[in-house]
């Protein structure tokens, strides 16, 4: 059978209320609270380790966001803490949610497609993430002028956006999970503990997992040559993951001065300009397979969430 | 016997006496037999004596001038007719003697006379022209031919000697081709000179500095230095032999060193190798220092010859290893001609390929499609 009808027919309402719920609601305003106050802080410590250490530096907004101080972690650690909290907790209940409270079914009794729910539900969540994420950007930029006295340059800022946009990113991908666990699982609570034990899993053992993986399949490594080769699959296994993903792209876009992930050869470096800045175009061109397996991994976390739930009875 | 020792002995206190006693005037000169330079004015000093006679005016004549000669009497740089002497006194003028044009050597003789009013006291003088006369001042230098390059300073050890009677003050000066520096200094001093005390009889060794201008071409050169002492010089002919040096530099056309490369792909570079210096560089060869994977070539290979003030120009292609890193190198292109070279060091950030950046557009854009398709195919009412 073919649709009929636009699929966008109701998404603007929906988004519009789906936003206001969430901007509203108290979980909301207990995390962003939570990820203000440690973020502020891991900055203002970072800011004052570098009054203390570094000379006026070209990237020091930069260094604002990953300059870590015992027993602080930087700015982006905490972020990427909380970034997937945020969107699971964003997620988890949106569907499943609704159906326990019956809700569904009348929203769905107004001239509202299945399709703009959903996407409605998950562009409202990201907006809301978006929201939070600029406005602790703006809050740390503005921070960081105050306290380093100069302005952030150009690259800097297109370096900040940047790294905002992948954040974006990489909650879209824990957003579409936890959309796609709230149709596979009837009660929320079920929904948010599997949700955040695959964070878990994704974030603290997989990059374990990988290396032992590694070993297991080239064996054991005598020589040089399979030495690289089982760092070099290593490094591709804990890609899988989105947190190593992200992470390998925000030390990229965040520290001009990576020019490589994983294994580098010697003939490689020779003679090469080592902390030169690299350009932002080249910056971006290295991390451009994370960034681009990020949004996929999400639009596809979406699609199969979407089939999911259009082929669910959900008048029962 | 005795009396002739009596009278030897007599002779002996009488004839002092006798030539304190004379009174008179007299005219006189140190020298009144002498050789003097052919074809310059002959300056004959001159004294007049009052030996215990009035104070009086007397005249001075010459009384017999040789053929075509001039003479002049001059007391305190001005012509004079006669001279003032008082008693027991005495006035020393002199006596320019100019001789005629194309006069020949020989002997010439003079008679001059000075009469007061009792007195009269004549003097017979006799020149003798000589083509040359007998050096008394000279200046020689032990090594008066020295090699170096241009930047060399030229030090010639010389002596100057003065053989005459009396002490004279050498003034020092020299001739060389433009923009060439020459210092005269004493042996053992630091401070620059233009003239120098020689006592008589005795020598005094001095130290001439020549300093090519930096940019002297190569070649033979020549310094004259002449040591003056009144109307009497010498003169001492330096020889210095430049010998040039090659200086090199090597650049961009326009002093840019840095630029970017693809990687895997051929980057061109323009570069400029200068001779900056005094001869000319020849047979230079150009070499690269890179990143040991990366190919640099040169076109042209080497230069022949580069005069000097003249530049060549060089492409270099640079072409980044394919396993190159994104970001920058350094790569060090070189010249050497043997006896001078240059380098430069070249910045070169390279750029990936966007190849996969397309690829990736294409990934992310067909998961994008994926939802599209979802949407079209599973969209219900």
């Amino acid at each position: 059978m073919n649709r009929e009808g636009s699929p966008w027919t109701g998404l603007g309402p929906v988004f519009g209320k789906e936003l206001s719920d969430q901007l509203g609601s108290v979980r909301m305003r207990i995390l962003e609270l939570l990820v203000l106050i440690a973020a502020i802080g891991a900055v203002y410590v970072a800011s004052q380790t570098m009054r203390a250490t570094l000379a006026q530096s070209p990237i020091a907004f930069l260094q604002l966001f990953t300059t870590a101080e015992r027993p602080l972690p930087s700015f982006v650690t905490f972020l990427g803490f909380f970034v997937p909290l945020m969107a699971v907790s964003l997620g988890f209940d949106a569907v499943n949610g609704e159906l326990n409270r019956g809700t569904l079914s009348r929203v769905l009794a107004q001239p509202i497609y299945r399709d703009a729910l959903l996407m409605g539900k998950f562009l409202a969540a990201l907006a809301t993430l978006a929201l939070v994420l600029v406005g602790l950007w703006l809050v740390t930029t503005g921070f960081g002028i105050v306290v380093l006295g100069v302005p952030p340059g150009g690259e800097e800022v297109g370096r900040g956006l940047l790294f905002l946009l992948l954040t974006l990113f990489y909650a879209g991908v824990w957003l579409s999970l936890a959309l796609l666990f709230s149709l596979l699982f009837r009660q929320p609570s079920t929904s948010a503990m599997v949700s955040l034990g695959v964070w878990i899993f994704f974030a603290v053992l997989w990059p374990i997992f990988a290396q032992y993986l590694a070993q297991a399949i080239t064996g054991p490594a005598f020589f040089e040559s399979s030495q690289i080769r089982q760092a070099e699959l290593a490094t591709m296994i804990a890609r899988v993951s989105p947190s190593t993903l992200y992470a390998e792209a925000v030390q990229v876009i965040l520290h001009p001065s990576v020019r490589s992930l994983g294994p580098v050869f010697y003939s490689q470096i020779e003679r090469a300009l080592i902390g030169a800045p690299l350009p932002l175009v080249e910056s971006l061109s290295l991390v451009w397979p994370q960034v681009v397996a990020l949004l996929s991994a999400s639009c596809l976390l979406f699609a199969l969430a979407y089939v999911v739930f259009q082929r669910r009875e959900i008048r029962a | 016997m005795r009396k002739i020792a009596i009278l030897l002995l007599l002779g002996m206190f009488l004839a002092p006496a006798a030539w304190a006693k004379y009174t008179g005037i007299v005219l006189s000169t140190p020298f009144p037999d002498q050789t003097v330079q052919s074809g310059r004015t002959a300056v004959i000093p001159l004294t007049i004596h009052n030996f215990g006679v009035d104070p009086q005016a007397v005249t001075l004549k010459a009384l017999s001038v040789a053929k075509g000669w001039t003479a002049e009497f001059q007391g305190d740089a001005r012509d004079i007719g006669s001279v003032f002497v008082e008693p027991d006194g005495s006035r020393d003028v002199s006596l320019h003697l100019t001789p005629p044009k194309g006069v020949s050597a020989g002997q010439y003789a003079f008679r001059l006379a000075a009469a007061g009013n009792d007195h009269r006291a004549e003097l017979p003088l006799t020149l003798h022209l000589a083509k040359t006369l007998p050096d008394w001042l000279s200046i020689t230098a032990s090594l008066p031919t020295l090699k170096g390059t241009a930047t060399t300073q030229f030090s010639y050890d010389a002596k100057i000697t003065n053989k005459s009677s009396r002490d004279i003050l050498v003034n020092l000066s020299a001739t060389a081709p433009q923009g060439f520096d020459v210092a005269f200094k004493p042996q053992y001093g630091s401070q620059e000179v233009t003239g120098i005390r020689v006592k008589a009889g005795e020598d005094k060794n001095i130290t001439i500095n020549v300093s090519p201008p930096g940019d002297a071409v190569a070649g033979a050169y020549d310094v004259r230095v002449q040591a003056a002492a009144g109307d009497t010089r010498a003169g001492l002919g330096l020889h210095m032999v430049v010998s040039g040096k090659p200086s090199l530099t090597l650049t961009t056309p326009s002093g840019v060193l840095s630029g970017e490369a693809q990687v895997g792909k051929t980057e061109e570079v323009k570069l400029v190798v200068r001779n900056t210096g005094s001869a000319p560089a020849r047979n230079l060869s150009l070499s690269a220092d890179s990143p040991s994977q990366w190919k640099v070539s040169f076109e042209p290979e080497r230069i022949d010859l580069l005069p000097p003030n003249q530049e060549a120009k060089i492409t270099a292609d640079i072409v980044p290893a394919a396993r190159s890193l994104a970001g920058d190198y350094m790569v060090t292109f070189d010249t050497n001609g043997g006896l001078s070279r240059a380098s430069a060091n070249y910045r070169v950030t390279v750029m990936t390929s966007t190849l996969w950046g397309v690829i990736g557009i294409l990934i992310a854009a067909t998961a994008i499609l994926v939802v599209g398709f979802a949407v079209m195919r599973y969209g219900r009412r």
